[in-house]
């Protein structure tokens, strides 16, 4: 019997940008709850490590940058990291 | 080959699978590409060759100071550590992977960080998008450092790069009581620093049997003054004007020592970060998930070596690139069988074992018998003036070897008959009838083969 091909799937490679990176944190944060003030220094501090990850890679996709969010932002609020970690999958 | 795709395989990771894997691919008339993004050869060469070059200058040392009971006199022993230095870069220098090699063999190099952003598409650092037909995955693992803070602000040593330092450390921390983090203890004690070992579990060596743990200890505190503190994890790494500090839990309490230096010995994590989501290639914190045939969640996607979890070494590297390269090319499949795979310390004395320990019987709760016969038992010992160690064989009721450890000389030597019959299913009564000689360690083996069938 001949093996199914496997479809070629390509994710869309969007334009890296640390502040829309720190606006949509800061306002996950505010739906969650969180205080403005503290989700706004710690926003910065995980865009700025998110571009550092992503300085040496010459694409990434919505998904890599979500779980890039995700893993750095845990250390701060774990209900954020969880929101990041699962975008695409609440309903 | 398709006009789809820019290439028919790609080898992401250039280490020592990696590199097993794409001069096979091109021995094979495959148009392949081989990225890595930092040294052609990977840690299997940067760090296992040089690492076990300086280990053996440091036994080599140390049982050079011993040796005054047999009548060297080595009251003024020196080592000029910059030789050393230049010991350790010659070696790496024979052992290095060029990336001149790999072309001549046919594999294309590229030098980048590459990054799945589709199940046939990588993207690579300065290169942009390119396409395969196959993949390899073999990006090894780097050092794991989860659950201790304070690592990006202190600096720190690995396993790795505590044998490129200047000059030896007069004091030194390791966190971690396993393989390499024994080793590297060794290492500095022989050259005559003070050592402290913290290890988390019970104690040392916690992933093979017992007892070689134990005897490991007492060797290390009693000829070497190598401290260990047993069930203590280190929780945070701190810096201050006057020195660093780290901070752990014993007994519940937090406690806090200064150190001059820490080296990091606790365990590796595989790199799965290159987005293998992306390319639907699934993965745990041990590492990439494959079946058998090494194949991933993604039918176009393989992987091989230390991106795989589990034990690290070169030969294990080198099998599974093999396996997978054979499931690539469609000649038939080809199944994994890590079986017989020895796990090595390259401490003195050395450490070997193969098979199951007996901590995994208990837990399966799977009847069997063990023998431990102590070195003295050999002539070996009288005529190397060595006793400290053992062999343990563990069996089944039919007389099916299941597991061995050995804490000896030569005891991966040793040992290697032992993995032979493990994975081979070669009955005890084979191994204690075959002559082994009697001025050798392996004559060991006999003897507690014998001894193992006799004891009913």
């Amino acid at each position: 019997m001949a093996k199914a091909k496997t479809e070629r799937k390509k994710a869309k490679a969007i334009t890296f940008s640390k502040k829309l990176i720190v606006k949509d944190i800061t306002l996950e944060a505010k739906i969650l709850g969180i205080a403005s003030g503290s989700a706004e220094i710690f926003a910065e501090k995980v865009a700025e490590k998110v571009a550092k990850w992503a300085e040496k890679r010459e694409s990434v996709t919505e998904d890599d940058i979500n779980m890039q969010i995700a893993k750095e932002i845990n250390r701060y609020n774990k209900d954020l990291a969880f929101v990041y970690k699962n975008r695409g999958k609440i309903i | 080959m398709s006009k789809r795709f820019d290439y028919e395989y790609m080898v992401i990771g250039a280490g020592t699978a990696g590199v097993v894997a794409a001069t096979q691919l091109a021995e094979a008339g495959r148009k392949v590409a081989l990225v890595e993004q930092e040294k052609w050869g990977g840690t299997g060469v940067a760090r296992d060759f040089p690492e076990k070059a300086l280990q053996n200058f440091g036994h080599t040392y140390a049982k050079a100071v011993e040796a005054s009971r047999m009548g060297l006199s080595s009251a003024n022993l020196r080592y000029n550590y910059p030789t050393v230095q230049h010991f350790r870069e010659k070696v790496l220098a024979k052992a290095a992977v060029t990336k001149k090699e790999l072309e001549e063999k046919g594999v294309v190099c590229i030098k980048g960080q590459a990054h799945f952003v589709g199940n046939y598409d990588v993207a690579i650092e300065g290169q942009g998008q390119i396409s395969a037909s196959k993949f390899l995955v073999a990006t090894g693992a780097a050092p794991a450092s989860e659950g201790i803070s304070g690592l990006d602000t202190v600096e720190y040593l690995t396993p790795k790069t505590a044998v490129e330092t200047e000059k030896p450390p007069k004091a030194v921390l390791i966190v971690g009581g396993g393989a390499s983090g024994i080793e590297t203890a060794q290492y500095f004690a022989e050259l005559g620093a003070k050592v402290v070992i913290v290890e988390a579990a019970d104690r040392l060596l916690p992933n093979i049997d017992e007892e070689v743990g134990q005897v490991t200890e007492q060797y290390l505190a009693k000829r070497l003054g190598v401290k260990v503190f047993t069930q203590t994890r280190v929780v945070a790494l701190e810096k201050d004007k006057v020195s660093k500090r780290v901070v752990f839990m014993r007994g519940g309490q937090e406690k806090t020592v200064r150190v001059e230096t820490v080296v990091l010995a606790t365990g590796s994590k595989a790199n799965t970060d290159l987005g293998l989501k992306n390319a639907g290639v699934s993965f745990d914190k041990n590492g990439i998930i494959v079946d058998k045939t090494l194949q991933t969640t993604a039918r176009n996607i393989w992987a091989a070596g230390d991106v795989l979890g589990g034990n690290s070494s070169m030969e294990r590297a080198e099998y599974t690139a093999e396996i997978a390269v054979i499931n690539m090319l469609g000649r038939g499949k080809t199944f994994i069988n890590y079986t017989g795979f020895m796990e090595i310390v390259n401490t003195s004395p050395q450490i070997a074992c193969v098979g199951t320990t007996e901590a995994e019987l208990k837990k399966k709760k799977r009847k069997y018998h063990k023998t431990l016969v102590p070195l003295s038992t050999t002539s070996a010992a009288i005529t190397d003036d060595f006793k400290i160690g053992f062999l343990k064989l563990i069996a089944d009721g039919q007389g099916k070897l299941l597991g061995a450890a050995m804490i000896g000389p030569c005891a991966a030597n040793v040992m290697q008959e032992l993995a032979l019959a493990v994975r081979h299913n070669i009955p005890l009564i084979q191994i204690a009838s075959t002559p082994h000689p009697s001025s050798e360690w392996s004559n060991l083996v006999k003897i507690a083969a014998r001894k193992l069938l006799t004891a009913k």
